[in-house]
């Protein structure tokens, strides 16, 4: 498949589903520099379907707050304002994917591979100081959005690439390089670049499978929150959290190369992902919320 | 043995005389009613009057023991008790009761009292010392407390300061910010043509509105020679001062390659290509350009992820929407355009937005204006000249949104073989 291939594909699509206008809104008033918190607070509180789950979510373990929140200001207030329009933003995705078809692909196992590398990305975030924690966590999160968009629009296609990477044991994108001119990474930003997700996001899954040399296109293409990203996931495959579409005798590998730029060791992301399990079962509603 | 008993007897007597005498003690000799009967010479220096033949309670305060009883049980009691002196200053005593009893079955009472006045001065002493003590200590707490009070207050006022500071810091940066987003949307305006541009066969009209500070919309005419003319309209995704720089970027590099390239599909690639380099943001660009070509009758047009244009065919009074199938700009470096061709006829029109116009949103009735409703705008006003066409059309969209929030540009463009 050429690239004018995907593009037909995507005219025959006519339109990427789009996200919830909340999310749209959103957007707009992050980039408005007359908006304020209650300019946010309104633009939730009218999306009823969002404000519920959004209070569902921060009051679940995976925030693990220490009060009940009762309503969109007090969120903004304990959560903070970026943070707050990343989870709209990131449930308006949810909200939007899961009205694509699934045929073959585990969404479950999928989302667990996903949230698994949200919070180990966060976590190592924090071993490294990478101060923008919750950036990381939205950007771990959706790394891999173009293969949802692979499954519910290019289904044969998708089904050749995980049929690939079963029977000679290899990784997904592998599969897919062999295969076609595309990736799910390409995928993955022109929808996340469509629905204007934040640039980290766009980074995020732009790049995951890129070294440094080979990151270009965007002013976040050289920032090490890739890095971490990109080991996040190495170790979520390797500990084998959920399933990302790798073929089941494939075995990624923690090579030295993924710690060059960071300031931690082997031993210290084997003392962090000894929690991950814990960590995960917390994550429950937000995995709920993705399905 | 009398006379040994005699020797005791005044052994005694000597002893008693000396205590009696000389003792820094009151002693006092009682009947058995309690009735003074003698009294050695110190008790003189704490009772003015006389006192012998006075009751003891008379003398003393505090008495309240029945002083036969003292005589049956034989025991020694021992009393504190006060002068009783009227309002002169009362001694304390510590009064021992010994009973004596006579041959005679008479008895009497020694009384020894201790003066204490001394030791409860003393005491008094230590319980006023006490007493400062502890009013010390209460003075230290308080102090401390109020030394505390007072630190705490000049914590606070300072950071009530520093807040103010930064607040003060915060509307200058505001300001400068509001300064330099009112620059970048004076720039982004200086982009649009103003003026219609007078041409001998194509009738154009604009309508611009940039909703926030700083869209990301620019659309432009550009004269190509031989009765040509290039139209453009593209979108920046995001909005502020990075959309207003890339859409200035646009028109430069579109100007420049306008005008030595004759498709516009190869015009698109060249633009893809450079701006896959230059945006970093994260950001896209959606064009629509189109060569008219009214003396040849035709238009070759292309388009990149931008919303799609409407025609009308006035031969037949049909309306088309013209196809925008390319990849939106700024992505895929490898990203293909292909030229579309077709025919305009005198009369044709065509009108171009960007997408601020389809999206615009009812909050009242939760949707967006959509591309039928501008079909409909299009089809309605047909007859009407092109800038009534885009004047309606603005006052639907408007009257849709209501007091709704907006939060796009709003341009139009259309055009007209007259």
């Amino acid at each position: 498949m050429k690239l004018s291939n995907i593009k037909k594909t995507i005219e025959t699509i006519r339109e990427l589903p789009t996200l919830p206008l909340v999310a749209n809104k959103i957007n707009a008033i992050l980039h408005d520099p007359k908006s304020s918190v209650s300019d946010l607070s309104k633009i939730i509180e009218k999306d009823q379907s969002i404000t519920a789950k959004l209070l569902k979510l921060v009051n679940s373990a995976h925030y693990g707050l220490p009060q009940k929140v009762n309503n969109i200001n007090q969120a903004i207030a304990l959560l903070g304002y970026r943070n707050i329009s990343y989870i709209v933003m990131t449930l308006s995705v949810f909200d939007t994917l899961k009205n694509l078809e699934s045929k073959s692909f585990d969404r479950r196992k999928f989302w667990v591979h996903s949230i698994a590398v949200g919070i180990l990305s966060q976590k190592l975030a924090k071993e490294c100081d990478y101060l923008l924690v919750e950036d990381i966590f939205t950007s771990g999160l959706l790394h891999d959005l173009g293969k949802v968009f692979l499954d519910g629009f290019m289904h044969e296609e998708f089904e050749a690439i995980i049929n690939k990477a079963e029977k000679d044991g290899i990784a997904f994108i592998d599969a897919e390089h062999e295969l076609f001119d595309v990736d799910h990474t390409m995928v993955g930003e022109w929808m996340a670049r469509t629905w204007r997700l934040p640039l980290h996001v766009i980074a995020g899954i732009k790049h995951h499978h890129q070294e440094v040399e080979q990151r270009s296109g965007l002013s976040l293409s050289q920032d090490p929150f890739i890095d971490i990203i990109r080991l996040a996931d190495i170790c979520i495959k390797a500990g084998k959290f959920g399933r990302s579409g790798d073929g089941s005798k494939y075995r990624s590998k923690l090579n030295k190369a993924l710690f060059r730029r960071l300031p931690i060791t082997k031993d210290d992301v084997v003392h962090i992902i000894g929690d991950l399990t814990r960590d995960l079962s917390k994550s429950e509603a937000l995995l709920n919320l993705a399905l | 043995m009398a006379r040994k008993n005699e020797e005791q007897d005044e052994r005694l007597l000597r002893i008693y005389e000396r205590l009696y005498r000389y003792t820094h003690e009151i002693v006092i000799v009682l009947t058995e009613e309690g009735d003074v009967r003698e009294a050695n010479e110190r008790s003189a220096s704490f009772f003015p009057a006389e006192i012998v033949g006075k009751n003891i309670e008379s003398l003393f305060e505090g008495i309240e023991l029945s002083l036969s009883s003292l005589f049956e049980s034989e025991v020694i009691q021992t009393i504190l008790a006060r002068t009783r002196h009227g309002d002169r200053q009362k001694n304390a005593f510590l009064l021992s009761f010994i009973p004596i009893t006579s041959n005679d079955d008479k008895g009497e009472l020694l009384v020894i009292g201790k003066d204490l006045s001394e030791t409860e001065n003393y005491r008094e002493q230590v319980e006023s010392l006490h007493a400062r003590v502890r009013e010390l200590e209460e003075e230290k707490k308080l102090t401390g407390e109020v030394k505390r009070g007072k630190e705490k207050t000049l914590a606070l006022s300072s950071a009530l300061k520093k807040l103010e500071r930064t607040k003060g810091e915060l509307e200058k940066i505001n300001l400068t910010l509001i300064k330099e987003l009112e620059l970048a949307a004076a720039l982004q305006k200086s982009l649009v043509p103003h003026n219609i541009p007078d041409d001998q066969y194509l009738q154009f009209a604009f309508h611009y509105e940039p909703m926030q500070f700083v869209g990301g919309d620019y659309y432009d005419v550009t004269d190509l020679g031989d009765g040509k003319k290039g139209l453009i309209i593209a979108d920046v995704s995001g909005h502020g001062v990075s959309s207003a720089f890339i859409a200035a970027m646009l028109k430069i590099s579109f100007l420049n390659y306008a005008q030595q390239i004759q498709s516009p599909a190869t015009v698109l690639t060249k633009l893809n290509e450079e701006y896959c380099q230059v945006i970093q943001t994260g950001d896209f660009v959606t064009v629509f350009y189109a060569v008219i070509d009214p003396p040849h009758n035709k238009m070759t047009y292309c388009g990149a992820g931008h919303p799609r244009p409407i025609f009308l065919h006035r031969k037949n009074s049909t309306i088309e929407l013209l196809s925008s199938e390319g990849f939106f700009i700024g992505m895929f470096d490898q990203a293909e355009y292909t030229d579309k061709v077709m025919e305009m006829r005198k009369d044709d029109r065509f009108m171009v937005f960007t997408d601020g116009i389809i999206e615009a949103y009812s909050d009242e009735r939760g949707e967006q204006f959509g591309e039928k409703r501008l079909l409909e705008c299009f089809r309605d006003f047909s007859e009407e000249p092109i800038d009534c066409v885009i004047e309606n059309t603005i006052d639907r969209v408007k009257s849709f949104m209501k007091k709704s929030i907006f939060y796009d540009d709003l341009a139009i463009v259309a055009v007209e073989y007259k």
